[in-house]
C-alpha cells in the first residue's frame, strides 16, 4: 500500500486547501454567523462558569423572599420557593446545551455510521433499512419522541434517547446520498483495486467529502433538539425537580403569569437566544460552504 | 396521470403497515410490567391474569400480531384502563379538536409567511427586507409553547382582550393558532421569498416589465404564479409539523384534543390510549402527505399529462 | 419552472382562506352550557381541577367523583355540620348490644332515576355490590369493614350483619360518605362495566351528560322530595349543576374572573386575596378532616428501617417555612397522622418533632450516616438518596428537597400520576416516601393507613406491621363509646408519630371562589360542595 503514490488514492479536494480557505472566509464575512458563533460561544462560556458566576445554588430556597419582581438584589427576580431566577436560568444552560449536543452527537454519528454503511454496499442491505428510515419519518416531528418516552419513561436522559432518535433518519438520508454520489468516483475505484479495506475506505474517503454538510444539519438540528426536549420538559416528561430546565421552569411558572411575570419571560428568552444563536451560526456554516444553498 | 395516482395510492400502504406495526411493537418492548400499570390500584392476581387473556398478552407474537389487525379492520383499538372508555371513541371524540388547530394553524402560517414572503422580496435589500425575514428566523427559533404563554400573557392577561379557557368561539382559536403557525410562517416566509426572488429574475418576467406592464400585474400574474408551487408542497408538508405542534399547544391553552389525551395517557402509563394516538395521529400525517402529491398531480400540467417528473 | 395556470396562484390564496374557515367552524366547538335552557332554578357551573375516573361510587375512591356523585346519589344518613348523624334514606337505625347487628328503616316513596323503587331489597344489593370482587370497590371496601351479610327484613327496613363489632360512630361516618351511595340495582345489573359513565341513583340531580377532558352536566331530578332533614329544604332549587375541568390553576382562575364559570374550586394560594377583596364573589374555606398531606416514611426500605433516620428527617423538616412562605399561609400545618379538624385529633401530637437541623443531624451520625463529598450522607459506601413521589404539587416536594439537602439527605422528587403513584408503592423496593392524601370525617381512616392488612394495597404506604397497632386500631373500630374511642384514637396517634411512620405536612384547605349571587353555598363534613341548599339571588 505504501508504494501507491498518494495522488492516485486521495481525491483531489482534501489536498487543496484554498477551497477550505474560500469556505473559512466566507464564513467569517457573514454577518450572522459572526453573531451566532459570537452569542453561542458568549453561552458556552457562562455555562461553563455556571458555578461561580451564578450567584448561588439554583436549588437554595429562600425564606422571605417568595415570588419577588426582578431588581437590584436578584435580577431576574425570584420563584415560588425563593430561588433566585438568574441562577437557575443560567445553570440551565448547562442542561440545554448538554442535552442539544448530546442527542444530536449521538444522532449524528449514529446516522453517518448508519449511512455510510448502506450508501456504500447498498443491495437489499440498503432497501431495509431505507424502509425503516421512512417509517421513521413518517412520524411527525415531536410525536416520535412522545412514542419513545411513553415506552422508557419520563426523565431528561429518555428525552435525549428520544430526541436522537427521531434526528438520526435524516443524518441517515444525508450521508447515504453523499456516499451514493461519491461511490462512483475514480479514485475509489482504485483503492479497491489496489486491496484497501473497505473501512478505510468509507473513513478516509467518504467521510471527508460528507462532514461538511453533516456540521451544518448538525448545528441547525442542536437547535431543534433543544426546542423539542424544552417542550417535553415543559408538559413534565422531561427534566425533573429541582432541575432548573429552561422547559420545567416555564411550566412551573404558568400558575404565577398573572402576577409573576419574569418566570415566563425570562427561561423562555434563555431558550430563544440560545436557539436564535444556534440557528445564525447554522446558517452562516451553511452558506460558508455552499454559497448557493442560501438561495433555498 | 391516473397511473401517478395509483402509484402513489400503492406507496402509501406499506408506510401504514409501516407504521402499524412500530405501534403494535411498543406494547412489546414496555420494561416493566404493563398490565399491572393498567389496573392501577385494583391489582389482584386474577385481576392480572384476566387480562392478560383479554389482551392476549401470553399468546405467541404473530397470534397477537394477526389479532392486532382484526381488531384494526374493525375499528378497534382496546380499552383505555385510565379513562374507561375504547380508545376508538376517546380518539374520534378529541380529533376534531386538534384537526381545527391544526388546520387554522396551517392556516395562520401560509397567510402569515407568504405575506411576509412576498413582502420581503419585492422590497428585497431594504430594510424590510432584513426586518421581515429576522422575523421569519425568531419565529422559527422561538420555542412555539412558550409564544402560546407570551400570548396568552400580553394578550388574555394584561390587554384582557381574549378568553383563555378551552374551546368555543373564534376568539378563543386565534392566540393558539398563531402560536402553532408562527414557525411553519417563518419557514413559509424565507421559502417564499427566495422563491420570488429567483423568478423575479426570469427572462419572462425581464420580458414583461419590457412590455412595459405595470409592476402589480408582474408581481401577481407572472411571479407568483410560479414561485407558489414549491410552497404549496412545503405548506401541505409542514402539516406534520404543525399537528405536533397543536399537540403541545393544546396543553398551554387548556383545549380539548389529542396533545392532552397523548399527556395524560403518558403519565397514566395507559399504553392502549398512547398507542391509538400515535397511531391516528401518525396515520394522519400519512394521508396528508398523499394528498399533497395527489394534488401536486393536479396543480403540475407534467404529471396530468402523463408525462413522468424527474425524480 | 414553466408558466401555470391561474389555478395555482388561485389555489393557494384559497387555501389560505379555506383553512381559515374551516378552522373557525363550529364542528368542533363545545358550548359554554350544555343546554339552552336548563329546568327553571337556573344553572351553576363548577372548575374542578381534575375528571373524576368514574362516577360509579362503589369503585372509585378520588374527590373529584365525590364531588359530582354526591348530587347524583343518596345515602343512607347525612353527617351535618354539627357532626352529628341525620336521616335521609334511612328514617332510623338501631344496632344490637354486641354492635354486630345493625338496622335501618327506610323512608318511603322514593325512587331511582330510571324510575325503580328504592327499597330494602336494593341497600342490600348495593352492600354486596361493594363486597364483590368484580366491582373492584377498595376505598367502599375498606370502611365497610367486617362485613359479613345483609338482608331485607321487610320492603323497608334492612338488617346489616358483621363479624365482629362495629362502632355506630364509625359505621354510620361510613355510611353517611358518597362512596356509599345508593346505586339503581337495575340500571348497575344492565349497565355492567358501564355503569360508572352512566350512573343512576336517588339523588336530587340526575346523570345528564359526560365530555371527556371537558365536562359532566347534571340536571334536577323532578319529583325529588327526600332530602334530609338536616337541609333546610326538600330538594334542591338549582335546575342544572355543570363540572368542568381545568387542571391548570391560573386557568380555573380566569375563568371565574371572566364569568365563564361560577365557582371555583382548590383556588391557588396565590390568587386568593384577588377574591377575598372583591365583593362580586364570596371566598368559602374549610379545613379537610382525615389525613393531612404527608410524606410516608417506607419503614421496610433498607434506608428508612432505623428510627433514627425517620426521626432526623422529621426534625429537618421546616414545616412552618413551608406553609408561611410556599403557602402564604393558607393551609393549616399537621404534626399527626390526622388533620386538626377531624373528630378524635389530639393536640398531644403537637410539638413532637420541631423544626431542629442540628439535632437531625446528630440523629444521622448516631446512626452512622456521615457526610459524603457532595454533601450527600454515605454509609458503607452507599448514599442517602431516597425516592420520593407526590402527585399533585411539586412545591412542597421541591421544598422538602431542599430541607433535606441541609441535614445531607439527598431526596429525587418526581411529579407523578396516580398510576406511577401506584406502581412505585406496590413493591416496598421501589421507593422511599410518597405523598398521599385521604378526607375523611371519622379516624377510623386510620385503619386504613396503618392496619398490616392493608400494606401493599395502596393504602398503608409507610408498610409498619405491628401487632400492636393493629390491636388498638381494631379496638377502635369496635368500641361502641364514643369518649372511649377517641381515648384509643389518641394513643393511637401518639404511637404512630414516636415510630416516625410519616412526615405530616399541613391539613389541606379547601378554598372555593363562588359568584356573590348564589346564596347557601357551603363545604360539607369531607369539604366537598355542597350545592343542596344553594339559591340564586341577584
Amino acid at each position: 500500500m505504501s508504494t501507491v503514490p498518494k495522488a492516485v488514492l486521495r481525491p483531489a479536494a482534501a489536498h487543496d486547501r484554498s477551497p477550505r480557505r474560500r469556505v473559512w472566509v466566507r464564513f467569517l464575512r457573514h454577518r450572522g454567523a459572526r453573531a451566532g458563533a459570537a452569542a453561542l460561544g458568549a453561552l458556552a462560556l457562562i455555562a461553563a462558569a455556571a458555578p461561580w458566576i451564578a450567584p448561588g445554588d439554583p436549588a437554595a430556597t429562600g425564606e422571605d423572599r417568595f415570588l419577588e419582581a426582578p431588581g437590584p438584589v436578584h435580577w431576574f427576580g425570584t420563584d415560588d420557593l425563593g430561588r433566585d431566577v438568574l441562577t437557575r436560568v443560567v445553570h440551565g444552560g448547562r442542561i440545554s446545551l448538554v442535552v442539544g449536543l448530546v442527542a444530536v452527537g449521538v444522532a449524528a454519528v449514529a446516522g453517518a455510521a448508519i449511512g455510510l454503511v448502506t450508501g456504500y454496499y447498498g443491495g437489499r442491505l440498503d432497501n431495509v433499512v431505507m424502509r425503516g428510515m421512512d417509517l421513521l419519518m413518517a412520524f411527525p416531528g415531536v410525536l416520535l419522541a412522545l412514542l419513545v418516552i411513553a415506552i422508557l419513561g419520563r426523565g431528561l436522559v429518555n428525552v435525549m434517547i428520544a430526541v436522537g432518535i427521531a434526528d438520526v433518519p435524516s443524518f441517515v438520508r444525508l450521508v447515504r446520498g453523499s456516499v451514493l454520489s461519491a461511490r462512483e468516483h475514480v479514485y475509489v475505484e482504485a483503492a479497491r483495486a489496489v486491496g484497501l479495506p473497505d473501512r478505510l475506505i468509507l473513513l478516509r474517503h467518504m467521510l471527508p467529502n460528507v462532514f461538511a454538510p453533516l456540521l451544518v444539519v448538525s448545528t441547525l438540528e442542536v437547535g431543534n433538539a433543544i426546542l423539542v426536549a424544552s417542550s417535553l420538559s415543559f408538559l413534565g416528561l422531561g427534566a425533573q425537580p429541582p432541575s432548573p430546565e429552561w422547559g420545567a421552569m416555564l411550566a412551573a411558572g404558568r400558575e404565577y403569569m398573572r402576577t409573576a411575570w419574569w418566570l415566563t419571560v425570562f427561561p423562555g428568552l434563555a431558550i430563544a437566544f440560545t436557539v436564535l444563536a444556534v440557528n445564525l451560526l447554522g446558517d452562516g456554516l451553511r452558506d460558508a460552504i455552499d454559497p448557493r444553498l442560501s438561495r433555498s | 396521470m391516473g397511473l401517478y395516482v395509483l402509484r402513489r395510492l400503492v406507496s402509501a400502504v406499506p408506510v401504514f403497515v409501516g407504521i402499524a406495526t412500530i405501534v403494535f411493537l411498543v406494547l412489546q418492548v414496555l420494561p416493566g410490567d404493563p398490565v399491572a400499570m393498567m389496573l392501577g390500584f385494583s391489582v389482584t392476581a386474577e385481576a392480572t391474569a384476566r387480562l392478560r387473556a383479554e389482551l392476549g398478552l401470553d399468546d405467541p407474537l404473530w397470534v397477537q400480531y394477526v389479532r392486532y389487525w382484526r381488531n384494526l379492520a374493525r375499528g378497534d383499538l382496546g380499552r383505555s384502563m385510565s379513562m374507561d372508555v375504547p380508545v376508538a371513541q376517546a380518539l374520534w371524540a378529541q380529533f376534531p379538536a386538534t384537526l381545527q388547530l391544526t388546520v387554522a394553524g396551517m392556516g395562520c402560517a401560509i397567510v402569515l409567511g407568504m405575506l411576509l414572503g412576498v413582502l420581503a422580496a419585492v422590497r428585497h435589500h431594504t430594510w424590510w427586507d432584513t426586518a421581515t425575514m429576522t422575523v421569519a428566523l425568531a419565529g422559527v427559533s422561538i420555542p412555539s409553547f412558550w409564544l402560546g404563554l407570551l400570548l396568552i400573557l400580553a394578550f388574555a392577561v394584561h390587554l384582557n382582550w381574549f378568553p383563555i379557557t378551552g374551546q368555543g368561539g373564534w376568539e378563543r382559536l386565534v392566540l393558539p393558532a398563531v402560536a402553532v403557525g408562527l414557525r411553519a410562517a417563518g419557514l413559509l416566509a424565507r421559502l417564499t421569498r427566495s422563491s420570488v426572488l429567483e423568478v423575479l429574475r426570469d427572462d419572462y418576467v425581464t420580458t414583461a416589465r419590457a412590455k412595459g406592464a405595470p409592476e402589480r400585474r408582474v408581481i401577481f400574474h407572472h411571479v407568483l404564479r410560479n414561485a407558489l408551487i414549491p410552497v404549496v408542497t412545503v405548506a401541505g408538508l409542514q402539516f406534520g409539523q404543525l399537528m405536533s405542534g397543536a399537540v403541545i399547544i393544546e396543553s398551554v391553552f387548556a383545549r380539548e384534543g389529542l396533545g392532552r389525551l397523548i399527556v395524560y395517557g403518558i403519565m397514566q402509563r395507559d399504553i392502549l390510549l398512547v398507542q391509538g394516538a400515535a397511531l391516528f395521529l401518525a396515520t394522519t400525517y400519512v394521508l396528508v402527505n398523499l394528498a399533497v402529491d395527489l394534488s401536486y398531480a393536479v396543480l403540475d400540467p407534467r404529471i396530468r399529462l402523463g408525462a413522468e417528473a424527474a425524480r | 419552472m414553466s408558466l401555470r395556470s391561474l389555478v395555482a396562484l388561485r389555489g393557494m390564496l384559497v387555501a389560505g382562506v379555506v383553512a381559515l374557515s374551516l378552522a373557525g367552524m363550529p364542528w368542533a366547538e363545545t358550548p359554554r352550557h350544555a343546554s339552552a335552557a336548563p329546568a327553571g332554578g337556573g344553572a351553576i357551573v363548577i372548575a374542578i381541577r381534575a375528571e373524576p375516573d368514574t362516577l360509579d361510587p362503589h369503585a372509585t375512591g378520588s374527590r373529584r367523583a365525590y364531588a359530582v356523585m354526591k348530587n347524583v346519589f343518596d345515602t343512607l344518613v347525612y353527617r351535618g355540620p354539627d357532626n352529628k348523624f341525620h336521616p335521609w334514606l334511612a328514617e332510623s337505625w338501631e344496632h344490637s348490644a354486641d354492635g354486630k347487628t345493625y338496622r335501618f328503616r327506610l323512608r318511603r316513596g322514593v325512587r331511582f332515576h330510571d324510575g325503580t323503587p328504592f327499597n330494602a331489597e336494593a341497600v342490600v344489593f348495593n352492600l354486596n355490590r361493594i363486597v364483590d370482587p368484580a366491582t373492584r370497590s377498595r376505598t367502599a371496601r375498606a370502611l365497610l369493614g367486617p362485613y359479613e351479610r345483609s338482608r331485607a327484613v321487610n320492603a323497608n327496613t334492612v338488617e346489616i350483619t358483621f363479624a365482629s363489632t362495629v362502632s355506630p360512630s364509625g359505621l354510620l361516618d361510613s355510611l353517611s360518605q358518597a362512596w356509599f351511595g345508593m346505586v339503581s340495582p337495575a340500571a348497575a345489573r344492565a349497565a355492567g362495566a358501564d355503569f360508572g359513565r352512566r350512573p343512576v341513583g336517588t339523588g336530587p340531580y340526575r346523570f345528564r351528560e359526560w365530555r371527556p377532558q371537558n365536562q359532566i352536566v347534571l340536571e334536577r331530578f323532578p319529583g325529588y322530595d327526600w332530602g334530609s332533614p338536616a337541609f333546610n329544604r326538600k330538594a334542591p332549587a338549582l335546575g342544572e349543576i355543570t363540572f368542568r375541568f381545568i387542571p391548570e390553576d391560573a386557568t380555573r382562575v380566569a375563568a371565574l374572573e371572566r364569568g365563564e364559570v361560577d365557582l371555583v374550586q382548590e383556588v391557588a394560594t396565590d390568587a386568593v386575596e384577588r377574591f377575598t377583596r372583591n365583593p362580586t364573589y364570596v371566598v368559602v374555606r374549610g379545613v379537610a378532616p382525615g389525613g393531612p398531606v404527608i410524606f410516608w416514611l417506607n419503614t421496610e426500605a433498607e434506608l428508612l428501617s432505623d428510627v433514627r433516620v425517620r426521626k432526623a428527617i422529621l426534625h429537618g423538616f421546616n414545616r412552618n417555612g413551608l406553609v408561611r412562605g410556599v403557602y402564604q399561609g393558607h393551609v393549616v400545618p399537621a404534626e399527626g397522622p390526622l388533620s386538626p379538624s377531624t373528630w378524635g385529633y389530639t393536640k398531644k401530637v403537637e410539638g413532637l418533632y420541631r423544626y431542629d437541623p442540628s439535632r437531625a443531624k446528630r440523629l444521622l451520625e448516631e446512626a452512622g450516616w456521615t457526610p459524603g463529598p457532595d454533601g450527600t450522607r454515605v454509609k458503607g459506601g452507599r448514599p442517602l438518596a431516597l425516592r420520593l413521589g407526590d402527585l399533585f404539587d411539586r412545591r412542597r416536594g421541591e421544598y422538602f428537597q431542599a430541607n433535606m439537602r441541609q441535614i445531607g439527605v439527598h431526596i429525587e422528587f418526581r411529579l407523578v400520576s396516580s398510576a406511577e403513584l401506584f406502581g412505585m408503592t406496590r413493591r416496598a423496593g421501589d421507593y422511599e416516601m410518597a405523598s398521599t392524601w385521604y378526607a375523611s370525617s371519622d379516624p377510623h381512616i386510620l385503619n386504613l393507613l396503618f392496619h398490616s392488612s392493608n400494606v401493599g394495597t395502596g393504602f398503608a404506604i409507610s408498610r409498619w406491621r405491628d401487632q400492636t397497632l393493629d390491636a388498638k386500631l381494631a379496638e377502635a373500630f369496635a368500641t361502641m363509646d364514643d369518649a372511649r374511642r377517641a381515648a384509643i384514637y389518641e394513643e393511637i396517634q401518639l404511637y404512630i408519630m414516636e415510630r416516625a411512620l410519616l412526615v405530616p405536612l399541613y391539613a389541606e384547605t379547601e378554598i372555593d371562589a363562588i359568584k356573590a349571587r348564589f346564596k347557601g353555598y357551603r363545604l360539607d363534613r369531607g369539604q366537598y360542595p355542597e350545592l343542596f341548599e344553594v339559591v340564586i339571588q341577584d
